[in-house]
C-alpha cells in the first residue's frame, strides 16, 4: 500500500525545522519603542530602560509620544514599555521579580505596595527628590505622596489623584423631576432625598434608579469614611482592625438601606464588579446618579454620549465630615536597577509636565487622569484645559485632602480578597446583615493581624 | 536480552528521545522545582525560605478557605460531570438516528468547544447579568422573575456549571457518537428479535458496549473539573462571598496576589495527589471492565 | 460465533418471539412523525443556543459603546458601526498579533504531530525497559495545576535567554506533549498487529513500518490531534502573557486582553471585534478538518 513515503515524512519534519530556523532568525525583541536616536555617541553603550504599567490604551498612546521625546532628549538610550492588562499585571510583575529580571521603572498599586517596600524591592527616592527644585516631594498632593512614604522615606511617586469622589448625575433626569442639581455642600440626607425623587417604578421593574455606589467594599466605602468610620486603628501603621467601629457599621448600614430599604439603588448583585458597573447603567439612561472615580470619564467618553451629565463632589456625612476612599498607583524604581539615573530621569519626565502633556495630546478628547503632580494638575492639561469635558474639575484635588487609603498591612490584600470583598458582596445581595458581615470581617482580620 | 530485543529497545529509546528529553527539561524540571517550592515560604519578592512540611500542615489544619474551596470544587464536579455525561450521551443517541440534518447539528453542537474559555465566559457573563442579561429577558416571557445568576450564592455555581456543560457537551457527544458506530447493528436486531423494547436494548446492549467511551469521558471530565479555573476567573472571581471559590482559583490567589507561592505550591501537590488517587481508583475498578472483544 | 460478554444474560436465551407487524400502523406512523418533529424542534433550539452567543459577539462588535447594554437586549446594532474594529486596528498591532499566533501555533502543531507520533508508536508497540514507568510519569504531570510550574518555567526561560522571543513560545512545546502522546498511543494500539507483522516479515525496519503502515492509517487520529493542539495553543493566554513583553511579539489573545480589558472598564465592541477576528482561523481549521476530525474521534478507539 502506498504509505507515507520517507520523502513526505521528511518534508513535514523539514517544515518544522524551517519553522525553527525562522524563529531563530526572527528579531529577538522588536521593541515597542524606537531605538536610540541617530547620532548616538559611538562609544556609549545603549542603555535600556524597562518600564512596566497596566494603563489602558489611551495612556499607551501617550506613552509612545513621551518615549519618543525622552529618547530624543537622552541620546544613547532606548526605552521598552511593557503594558499588561490589569488583572494579570501583578502576576507578571511578580514573575519577573522572582526571576531577578525586574523592570527598572514599575507601577505598584497602593495596596500591595507595603509588601514591596518591606521586602526591599524598591529604591528609596528621597535623596533623589532633593536634587531638582522642579520635582520635589512637596510638588505632590500631601496625602498621596504620604501614602508611598514609609518610615520617612519616599518609595513611590503617585501618578494620579483620583479619589472616589465624583458624583456623576443625569441633568435631564433632574430637570424632569424638578430636583435641584447636586451642590458641593450636599450631605447624606440631600442625596437620599434626591435619589428618592428620582427613582421611578414601572410596574414591578424599576425603570429608573436614583443612585449607585460603585466601590462598595467596607474598606473603600464612601459612606464609611464620610461618617468618620475606620477599618483599622491607623492607616500607616495598623495594629488592630476596627470593623466593629459603630461609625463604620452605621455607614455600611446607610449604604445597605439605600439598596434594600429605600430601594433607590440597584444592588451590586445586579451587575458584576469591574467591567460592568454604574457607568453602564448610567449610559443607558436608567440611573440618575452614581459615584465613582474620574477614570470612568477618561476611559470611555463615548459611553456617555447620549447622556447630558454633570459632575459634583460626592456628599459629606450629615455632620459635614468628608472622607473619600482613594486608590491609585505609584511609580517606583527597582532597587537593583543598573540605570538609576536614567530611571529617575524617566520618572521625572513621565510624572512631571512632559508626561502629562504627552498624555493630554494623545488622549481621546484630551481627557486624562488628573495628575498628582500639582503644577501639572493646575495647568492646561487638567484644571485649565480649554474644553473641559465636564464642570467642577477641581473636586479631585479638593477631595485629596480627605483621602483614605487601605491600611498598610502586609496581609491586607489577602484580607480584601478573602474576607472584605466577599462579605460585602453578601451585604449587597441581601444574604447577610451588616452586623453579621462586619463581624466576620473583624474576626478574620484580627486573626490575620495576630499572624495566624 | 536477545539481540532482537536489544535492537527493539534501542529503537524505542530513539523514537521517544526528542519527546522525552523535552519532557524532562520543560515539564518534569518545573514540576520538581514546584515540589521544592511547596516546602518553602516564598513571597516572590525575596528568596524562598525552607519550611519543610509547614505549608501542608497549615493548609490542612488552619485554613478554612482550603476546605471551602475543596468542597466547592467537589460540588462543581458533581454538577458538571454527571449532567455533562448524560446530556452528551443523550445528544449522541439522538443524532445517531439518522435524522435529517445530523451533520449540521453535529457541527453546531461542537462550535462552543472551539471558542476560547475566556471569550465564552465573557459572553455568558453578560447573558447571566441580572440587569441587562438576555436570560432574564427570555425568562420574563415565561413570567419568571429576574434572577441574579452570578451574584446569588445559591445560583452562581450552578450558573457556571451550566456554561461549562454547554461548552463541553459537543466534545463528549462526538466521542459517544463514535462509540455508537461500533455497536453492531446485528446485535441490536438480535435483541429486538428476542423481544427487547428500545429501552431494554439501550440498557443491555448499547450502554455496556459504550463502556470504554464512558470511562474515558469520566476520567477526563473529572480531571478537568478538579482543575477548573478559567470560567471562575472571568465570571465571578470566586464570589459572591466566596461561593464559587474553587480550588485552583484559591491557588492562583495565593500564588500571585497574596505573596504565598510556597503555600500555593503545596495546595497544587495536594490536588495532584487527590486526582492521582481518584484516577487510579477509576482505572482499577472501571478500567478492567472497559475492554470488550468483539470477535 | 461472536463472543460478547453482556450484562443481561436474558438476551442470550433462545426465546424467539416473532415481531408482530400489527396495525398500530397509522397511529404508529403519526406518533413517529410527531416524535421526529419534536426531536427536530428540540435539536434546533439547542443548536440555536449554541450559535447564539457567537451571534451576540458578532453583533456587539458592530455596536457603539453606549448601545451594548440596553434593555430589552437588542440583537441588531442600531446604528451599525465599524468603530469597534477600527479601534482595534488603529490602536494596536493586530496584524503582528495575528501573524505571531498563526506562526507559533502552526509550527507547534506540525512539529508535535511528528514527534508525538514517533513517541506514541514506541509506547504502543515497542518494548524497552522503563516504558510503562515513563508513560505513567507523562500522565502524572498532566494532573499538576499549571500555576505552580509557571515561575520555575519562566526562570528556565530566563536562563536560556529566551524571554521575549519566539523560542519561549515555541520550543518548550515543539517535541510533543503528554496529552498528544497519550492520545496517539491509544489509537495506535487499536491497529491490528497483523499488518505490522507482515511488514516485518517482508524485512521492513521499525521506521519504515511506522512511516508506511502506521501513519497512513492514522490520518484521522493525526487530524484530531492537530485540531486539539491548534485549539489549545491558539487560545493559550497565561504563558504568552508572562514570557512576552514586547507588544509586537504578542499573540492574539494576550494582545486583545491588554487593550480592551482594562481596570477602568471594558471596551466591549472592540473586545468582541477582536474575539471575532480570533475565531476566524480556528473555525477555518475546524471546518477543514471536519471530515477527518469526527471520523478521527471515532477511530481513536478509546478502548482503554
Amino acid at each position: 500500500m502506498n504509505g507515507l513515503s520517507r520523502r513526505t515524512f521528511l518534508k513535514v519534519a523539514g517544515a518544522g525545522s524551517v519553522g525553527l530556523m525562522l524563529a531563530a532568525c526572527a528579531p529577538a525583541s522588536p521593541g515597542a519603542a524606537p531605538g536610540a536616536a541617530g547620532g548616538a555617541a559611538a562609544n556609549q553603550a545603549i542603555k535600556k530602560l524597562i518600564v512596566a504599567s497596566f494603563y489602558p490604551v489611551d495612556q499607551t498612546a501617550g506613552w509612545a509620544g513621551l518615549v519618543d521625546q525622552f529618547v530624543k532628549d537622552n541620546p544613547g538610550t532606548t526605552v521598552e514599555t511593557q503594558v499588561t492588562s490589569f488583572n494579570e499585571y501583578l502576576p507578571k510583575l511578580l514573575t519577573q521579580i522572582a526571576a531577578d529580571t525586574p523592570p527598572d521603572v514599575l507601577g505598584v498599586e497602593n495596596t500591595p505596595f507595603i509588601q514591596f517596600v518591606r521586602k526591599n524591592v524598591l529604591l528609596d527616592l528621597s535623596p533623589l527628590l532633593q536634587t531638582d527644585p522642579a520635582f520635589k516631594a512637596t510638588d505632590f498632593f500631601p496625602k498621596l505622596i504620604g501614602r508611598y512614604t514609609v518610615d520617612g522615606k519616599v518609595f513611590g511617586i503617585p501618578y494620579d489623584v483620583q479619589p472616589i469622589c465624583c458624583l456623576f448625575y443625569n441633568k435631564k433626569h433632574f430637570d424632569d423631576a424638578k430636583v435641584a442639581y447636586p451642590t458641593g455642600e450636599w450631605k447624606w440626607d440631600d442625596l437620599l432625598a434626591a435619589a428618592q425623587a428620582l427613582t421611578k417604578q414601572d410596574g414591578e421593574r424599576t425603570a429608573q434608579y436614583g443612585f449607585y455606589l460603585n466601590e462598595t467594599a467596607t474598606d473603600r466605602n464612601l459612606f464609611v469614611f464620610s461618617n468618620g468610620g475606620t477599618v483599622a486603628d491607623s492607616e500607616e501603621t495598623p495594629t488592630k482592625p476596627t470593623f466593629d467601629d459603630p461609625k463604620t457599621i452605621e455607614g455600611m448600614q446607610f449604604w445597605s438601606d439605600l439598596i434594600h430599604k429605600q430601594k433607590v439603588s440597584p444592588s451590586p448583585a445586579f451587575f458584576e464588579q469591574g467591567g460592568l458597573g454604574g457607568a453602564d447603567l448610567f449610559a443607558t439612561g436608567r440611573l440618575s446618579m452614581y459615584v465613582n472615580g474620574y477614570w470612568d470619564l477618561v476611559f470611555a467618553p463615548d459611553k456617555f454620549a447620549q447622556v447630558p451629565f454633570g459632575m459634583q463632589i460626592a456628599p459629606s456625612g450629615n455632620d459635614g465630615t468628608r472622607g473619600y476612599a482613594t486608590g491609585g498607583t505609584a511609580y517606583c524604581v527597582s532597587q537593583t536597577t543598573k540605570n538609576q539615573d536614567l530611571a529617575w530621569k524617566f520618572v521625572k519626565y513621565f510624572m512631571g509636565m512632559p508626561g502629562y502633556q504627552a498624555a493630554f495630546a494623545a488622549a481621546t478628547k484630551g481627557i486624562i487622569y488628573p495628575p498628582a503632580y500639582i503644577p501639572a494638575y493646575n495647568s492646561e492639561v487638567y484644571l485649565k484645559q480649554p474644553n473641559p469635558p465636564v464642570e467642577n474639575l477641581q473636586i479631585n484635588g479638593d477631595a485629596a485632602e480627605y483621602a483614605h487609603f487601605t491600611p498598610h498591612h502586609e496581609r491586607w490584600v489577602e484580607l480584601r480578597d478573602t474576607v472584605i470583598i466577599p462579605e460585602t458582596q453578601l451585604i449587597g445581595n441581601g444574604e447577610k446583615s451588616v452586623e453579621e458581615a462586619l463581624g466576620v470581617m473583624q474576626t478574620e482580620a484580627a486573626k490575620a493581624f495576630a499572624g495566624a | 536480552m536477545s539481540r532482537a530485543a536489544r535492537q527493539q529497545a534501542l529503537v524505542g529509546y530513539a523514537f521517544i528521545a526528542p519527546n522525552f528529553l523535552a519532557f524532562l527539561i520543560f515539564v518534569a524540571g518545573p514540576v520538581v522545582a514546584g515540589l521544592f517550592i511547596s516546602f518553602s515560604e516564598w513571597d516572590l519578592l525575596s528568596p524562598p525560605k525552607w519550611v519543610a512540611l509547614q505549608n501542608y500542615v497549615d493548609l490542612l489544619t488552619n485554613d478554612r478557605l482550603f476546605w471551602l474551596s475543596l468542597g466547592h470544587t467537589i460540588y462543581y464536579a458533581l454538577l458538571t460531570v454527571p449532567a455533562g455525561i448524560v446530556i452528551s450521551l443523550a445528544l449522541a443517541l439522538l443524532l445517531n438516528q439518522g435524522l435529517f440534518g445530523t451533520r449540521v447539528y453535529r457541527t453546531l453542537f461542537f462550535i462552543p468547544v472551539v471558542a476560547s474559555s475566556i471569550a465564552v465566559a465573557l459572553v455568558w457573563k453578560w447573558f447571566y447579568n441580572g440587569e441587562f442579561g438576555v436570560l432574564n429577558w427570555l425568562l420574563s416571557w415565561f413570567r419568571i422573575p429576574p434572577q441574579n445568576w452570578l451574584t446569588n450564592s445559591q445560583l452562581a455555581m450552578p450558573a457556571i456549571a451550566l456554561t461549562v456543560i454547554w461548552k463541553t457537551m459537543g466534545y463528549n457527544m462526538v466521542i459517544f457518537l463514535a462509540g455508537l458506530q461500533d455497536v453492531p447493528q446485528s446485535l441490536l436486531e438480535a435483541a429486538a428479535i428476542d423481544g427487547a423494547n428500545s429501552r431494554q436494548r439501550f440498557w443491555s446492549v448499547t450502554l455496556p458496549l459504550l463502556r470504554p467511551q464512558l470511562f474515558f469521558v469520566l476520567v477526563v471530565s473529572l480531571i478537568g473539573a478538579f482543575q477548573a479555573f478559567d470560567m471562575v476567573y472571568v465570571m465571578t472571581a470566586g464570589g459572591p462571598g466566596n461561593a464559587t471559590l474553587v480550588y485552583n482559583y484559591y491557588i492562583w490567589q495565593n500564588a500571585f496576589q497574596f505573596f504565598k507561592m510556597g503555600y500555593a505550591s503545596a495546595m497544587a501537590y495536594i490536588l495532584f495527589l487527590l486526582i492521582f488517587v481518584i484516577t487510579l481508583f477509576q482505572v482499577r475498578y472501571l478500567g478492567k471492565r472497559a475492554y470488550y472483544e468483539l470477535g | 460465533m461472536r463472543s460478547v460478554t453482556l450484562e443481561n444474560e436474558v438476551l442470550l436465551t433462545s426465546k424467539v418471539v416473532p415481531v408482530a407487524k400489527t396495525n398500530e400502523g397509522a397511529l404508529h406512523r403519526l406518533n413517529t412523525r410527531l416524535l421526529r418533529l419534536l426531536l427536530h424542534i428540540f435539536l434546533i433550539v439547542l443548536g440555536i443556543s449554541c450559535l447564539f452567543p457567537f451571534l451576540w459577539m458578532l453583533s456587539t462588535s458592530f455596536k457603539e459603546q453606549f448601545q451594548v447594554f440596553t434593555y430589552p437586549p437588542q440583537l441588531l446594532p442600531n446604528p451599525w458601526t465599524l468603530t469597534g474594529y477600527t479601534r482595534i486596528f488603529a490602536t494596536s498591532p493586530i496584524y503582528n498579533w495575528l501573524f505571531n499566533s498563526i506562526f507559533v501555533v502552526t509550527t507547534i502543531m506540525f512539529s508535535q504531530l511528528v514527534f508525538s507520533s514517533l513517541a506514541a508508536y514506541a509506547f504502543a508497540r515497542l518494548r524497552f525497559p522503563g516504558r510503562d514507568i515513563i508513560f505513567m510519569l507523562y500522565l502524572a504531570t498532566m494532573m499538576i495545576p499549571s500555576q505552580v510550574t509557571l515561575i520555575p518555567s519562566y526562570i528556565l526561560m530566563k536562563y536560556l535567554g529566551w524571554i521575549d522571543t519566539y523560542y519561549a513560545l515555541i520550543v518548550p512545546f515543539l517535541f510533543g506533549s503528554a496529552f498528544g502522546t497519550f492520545l496517539l498511543r491509544q489509537f495506535f494500539q487499536t491497529i491490528p498487529t497483523e499488518l505490522e507483522d507482515a511488514a516485518r516479515i517482508d524485512g521492513a525496519g521499525y521506521l519504515t513500518t511506522f512511516l508506511r503502515i502506521i501513519l497512513p492509517l492514522s490520518k484521522p487520529a493525526l487530524a484530531t490531534l492537530g485540531v486539539f493542539v491548534f485549539l489549545y495553543f491558539w487560545n493559550d493566554f497565561l504563558w504568552p502573557l508572562i514570557v512576552i513583553n514586547t507588544n509586537n511579539l504578542r499573540t492574539l489573545p494576550v494582545g486583545l486582553a491588554v487593550i480592551s480589558r482594562s481596570y477602568f472598564g471594558t471596551d466591549w465592541p472592540a473586545l468582541m471585534a477582536g474575539t471575532v477576528i480570533s475565531l476566524v482561523p480556528i473555525l477555518i481549521i475546524f471546518f477543514a478538518a471536519q471530515r477527518y476530525f469526527v471520523q478521527g474521534i471515532t477511530l481513536t478507539g478509546i478502548k482503554g
